[in-house]
């Protein structure tokens, strides 16, 4: 997660949907393009490092073109369609996304178990038109990590972390799978050269694995609507120490993230003798201010006067 | 998580060891519930000298508990925190709503 804390509210430096949109739609047109020359590389040489590449690049798009679906849905009035935001979805396309990971990372490592049993040499020709295609892929994925990565640090989203870390995994393991090739055709003569093809696609099935393992993980707890890490919730208590005059009594506090948007439910009692108009002006106050100390933040400031999630003043109940 | 609990001279003492997180939260909570809710109401004490951490949950109960004294004009002080957790109680901003003595007799002066 790369939710933050700031001291100024940190909105300002928002890099706007459409540019987003425009970003994520540039990554899937390259992953398109580059997807099927890949396919007929891995055909032609008969390569599984090859074709567990075209898996993973198949994972790779269907992981960009749910971000992009998310922005076009955002840029396209979405916001005003989902009131609690995109969270939701961006989670559920998420965990499908990991899932289908794992199911590459299956496929991959029964067919690399079937080549090292049964060993057979790649084809040249297809071999060399690989290293070619990998060649350009190694260069476009380095650019397009450093590119994402400016953008994830303007504006920190989940969307915009996983892009730039996906190039990056395809950066490297595009490295991985030219090396592969290279070695396999220069080593050709010996007979043993035929296992670098299967054992580099390991490499391949452990980048899916980590990938896979990442995005779960990353995702349950907001699908689970796990509560905020023990960073955030310490700001939450320091703003309700600031404000301990203002309120009389703390009978609760809920938390949770969807998506990069942070919700967060705070039960308060306050004086009885005061004024509405009085108690919302405290309301405002304390929502303004946590607000501005944890990015991406919607606070509700609920007046209560019974326990929700914390000890209760039996007073209230003594005579 | 050990918790004790005990009365002298008109004070409530809680003393808590170990470590108050996710899992421990709840006892402790009941803990300071349980001296809160005696009909004769009096000062507490939360002796924290065996403590080595306390999560965000733990501070809100001292924080939510602290609130109940001082509508009932009764006193809320700790003592004994470790450099740790000393720490903590720094970051989430308790040390300066909070009494907080180094040790138990300086917290007993205050509470009498």
């Amino acid at each position: 997660m790369t939710h933050g804390i700031t001291g100024n509210g940190g909105g300002d430096s928002s890099v706007p949907p459409r540019e987003k949109e425009r970003m994520v739609f540039t990554s899937l047109a390259v992953d398109a393009l580059l997807w099927i020359p890949d396919i007929i590389a891995a055909v032609l040489a008969g390569s599984i490092v090859l074709y567990a590449d075209v898996l993973k690049c198949a994972n790779e798009i269907l992981a960009t073109f749910f971000a992009w679906l998310t922005l076009r849905k955002i840029t396209r009035g979405g916001a005003a369609t989902y009131d609690y935001g995109m969270g939701k979805f961006e989670t559920s396309t998420s965990i499908i996304t990991g899932v289908v990971m794992f199911v590459s990372l299956a496929f991959v490592f029964y067919s690399a178990i079937y080549r090292i049993e049964f060993p057979e040499p790649i084809r040249t020709n297809g071999a060399v038109l690989g290293i070619v295609f990998m060649s350009i892929g190694v260069c476009a994925n380095s650019w397009l990590w450093h590119k994402n990565h400016r953008l994830a640090m303007i504006d920190p989203s989940p969307i915009m972390d996983s892009q730039w870390r996906l190039f990056r995994t395809k950066a490297l393991s595009d490295l991985s799978v030219l090396v592969a090739l290279i070695l396999s055709i220069g080593l050709a003569g010996y007979s043993w050269s035929s296992y670098i093809d299967p054992l580099a696609s390991f490499v391949i099935a452990g980048f899916l694995f980590f990938s896979g393992y990442r995005v779960i993980k990353s995702s349950l707890p907001d699908l689970l609507d796990k509560t905020l890490d023990e960073e955030l919730q310490i700001v939450i208590v320091r703003e309700l120490a600031v404000f301990f005059d203002d309120y009389h009594a703390l009978h609760g506090v809920r938390s949770r993230h969807s998506g990069s948007d942070i919700y967060i439910e705070i039960f308060l009692e306050f004086d009885g003798n005061k004024k509405m108009c009085e108690v919302q002006a405290t309301i405002d106050r304390i929502k303004s201010s946590l607000e501005q100390k944890i990015v991406k933040s919607s606070v509700s400031i609920v007046p209560t006067s019974t326990r929700v999630c914390g000890i209760e003043d039996p007073s209230q109940y003594i005579q | 998580m050990e918790i004790a609990i005990e009365n002298s001279d008109q004070i409530s003492i809680i003393r808590a060891r170990g470590k108050i997180d996710a899992i421990t939260v709840a006892v402790f909570e009941d803990a300071v519930r349980s001296v809160i809710n005696t009909t004769e109401r009096q000062n507490i004490l939360i002796d924290l000298s065996g403590l080595v951490y306390i999560n965000s949950g733990g501070l809100r109960v001292i924080l939510a508990a602290a609130k109940i004294q001082k509508n009932s004009t009764r006193l809320l002080a700790l003592s004994g925190l470790n450099t740790e957790v000393m720490k903590i109680f720094s970051l989430s901003g308790l040390n300066t709503i909070l009494p907080i003595y180094s040790g138990e007799p300086e917290a007993r002066v205050h509470l009498r």
